[in-house]
């Protein structure tokens, strides 16, 4: 038991290390600008679809479950608000980063772990090559920005699912379901013109993608040689970037919505 | 063959000693390589032929002893020194270690792009005269996927070269191919040796590689190196651990 703390609190303090280390390289960013983008286009463009895909269907089955309860009390009217709510602020953030750590972040986990099995890692090190700034601040950077604009895309096709619900099996207009729905996000609090609920969503992402980043190059950094060190580090990711995602997420709701 | 050897010690062993956990690896390795000299360590798997090439290029530090490269104890070598130190040696792994997703060129154009402000061009001319150099010209464009084991060892051999270094540094050159691209190999390095005058540290399991390419050959055992001798010296040596080592391999 305290041996398994113990090995816990090393394993934290390993990736705020490298958090602490990747932030002292931000400026990689500019002058590592082609990997940067390269990050982007492997964070983003290959699991877009899955965000769309299941982001409608998530919106499909708020709309549906909500949906039929409020009907039961003649609230269907208020579907709209509850599906853009329930994205925006919870369902948009966390199936995207919970996509992301299963897709990207296994990837990076699978990719760096392999180099460090197959001395590709002491290489770069031979060479003097600075693999912080060359694999991970790329790759941190990709997700960091990746994660919260996907976001936006699921949140948007989650409400687009729910309206098709909302005509089709509840018989709630389509303008009302809109309606309803941008209304309830016009609250008070603005930043950049944003609703709080949705920049509140938008910066849970971004913690995300951080955390699945760190997470993953932190496994792959970590690997041991033969082919089970690989799998198990891609394992080790996905399971600790999601654990670590649902936890995030309740202190920053909490930070957003409570204090 | 020794001729080619003048007697200026390069990189140097005292009294070594590497251990990870319970397992000892090295104990009290002494090891002397001149300048302009081609040194093999010969041994068997997992005698910690590796764990020495480490130590030479300051990827390990020694428990105990001093490793010194060019003057340079690499315990306690400073950063910019290390760099410096390294971009003069070059590293040949046994896998080769190309990064996957770079073309063969990309992977030997890699050092120059990374740690010098070398023109484009210029690292490109380079980089194709050095695939020249160990004879796999068309490589260029391939990814390593596309590349035989073969092939890859000169890219990795390539990648080593491209800064022009003085020291080399080959693990296992020769494993895993099959005995005519072993030779192929062996004499190339041979070739570089006597044409770059690089100096050269080999570690192989293999009685061709060191008949074709050592000034001098030694065996690690137990962590330390016996029976330092010419090539000739060595495989005729009626030492029994030597013996019964070298008959393991002549069959
Ligand atoms: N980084 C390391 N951590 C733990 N043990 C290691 C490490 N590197 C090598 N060893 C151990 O040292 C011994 C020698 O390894 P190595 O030098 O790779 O052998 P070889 O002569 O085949 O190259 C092996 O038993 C290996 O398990
Ligand atoms: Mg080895």
């Amino acid at each position: 038991m305290l041996k398994m703390l113990r090995e816990f609190l090393a394993d934290v303090g390993f990736h705020l290390e490298l958090f602490a280390q990747v932030l002292a390289r931000l400026g990689a960013v500019v002058t590592r600008r082609e990997l940067v983008l390269d990050q982007l286009y492997q964070a983003g463009i290959r699991v877009t679809h899955v965000v769309l895909l299941v982001g409608l269907f998530i919106g499909m089955i708020v709309s549906l479950q909500t949906g039929l309860e409020l009907a039961r009390f003649g609230q269907q009217d208020q579907i709209g608000t509850i599906v853009a709510l329930s994205m925006c602020r919870e369902m948009g953030p966390f199936i995207t980063a919970t996509i992301m750590a299963a897709t990207v972040g296994s990837a990076i986990a699978a990719e760096l772990g392999t180099m460090a099995v197959s001395d590709e890692l002491t290489a770069l090190e031979v060479m003097s090559i600075d693999r912080l700034r060359y694999l991970i601040v790329p790759r941190v950077v990709g997700l960091a920005v990746m994660c919260p604009l996907l976001t936006v895309l699921c949140n948007l096709i989650g409400v687009v699912g729910g309206g098709f619900i909302a005509e089709s099996q509840l018989n709630v207009g389509l303008s009302l379901y809109y309606d309803s729905a941008i209304d309830s996000l016009t609250g008070t609090y603005f930043v950049f013109d944003l609703p709080k609920d949705v920049y509140s969503g938008l910066f849970k992402s971004f913690v995300f993608g951080v955390i699945i980043a760190v997470i993953a190059c932190g496994a792959g950094l970590q690997a041991t040689s033969g082919a089970m060190g690989v799998g198990s580090a891609t394992r080790k990711a996905v399971r600790d970037s999601i654990i670590a995602i649902i936890i995030a997420n309740y202190f920053l709701s909490w930070i957003f919505f409570q204090a | 063959m020794s001729a080619r050897g003048s007697h200026k010690t390069l990189l140097q062993f005292q009294g070594v000693h590497k251990a990870f956990g319970q397992r000892k690896v090295l104990q009290g390795l002494d090891l002397e390589v001149y300048e302009g000299e081609t040194f093999c360590i010969m041994g068997p798997s997992g005698c910690g032929k590796s764990v020495t090439l480490r130590h030479a290029i300051g990827l390990m530090k020694p428990d105990q002893g001093v490793v010194t490269v060019e003057g340079h104890d690499m315990s306690s070598i400073t950063k910019p020194d290390l760099r410096k130190l390294r971009s003069r040696m070059g590293y040949v792994f046994q896998e080769a270690a190309l990064l996957n997703w770079l073309s063969a060129g990309d992977n030997v154009a890699l050092p120059l792009r990374e740690t010098t402000q070398m023109p484009d061009l210029e690292i490109v001319e380079r980089v194709r005269a050095k695939l020249e150099l160990v004879r796999v010209p068309d490589a260029f464009d391939k990814l390593p996927s596309e590349l035989s084991g073969g092939m890859k060892k000169r890219v990795g051999l390539a990648r080593a070269l491209i800064t022009d270094p003085e020291i080399i540094l080959y693990d296992e050159p020769t494993a895993g191919l099959d005995p005519e691209i072993s030779s192929s190999i062996n004499h190339l390095i041979r070739e570089l040796g006597e044409r770059l005058k690089v100096t050269s540290l080999v570690v192989t399991h293999h009685i061709g590689c060191i008949k074709t390419v050592a000034d001098r050959v030694g065996l690690l055992d137990g962590g330390r190196l016996h029976y330092v001798s010419t090539p000739t010296e060595f495989l005729a040596s009626q030492e029994p651990r030597l013996v019964r080592f070298l008959g393991d391999r002549l069959d």
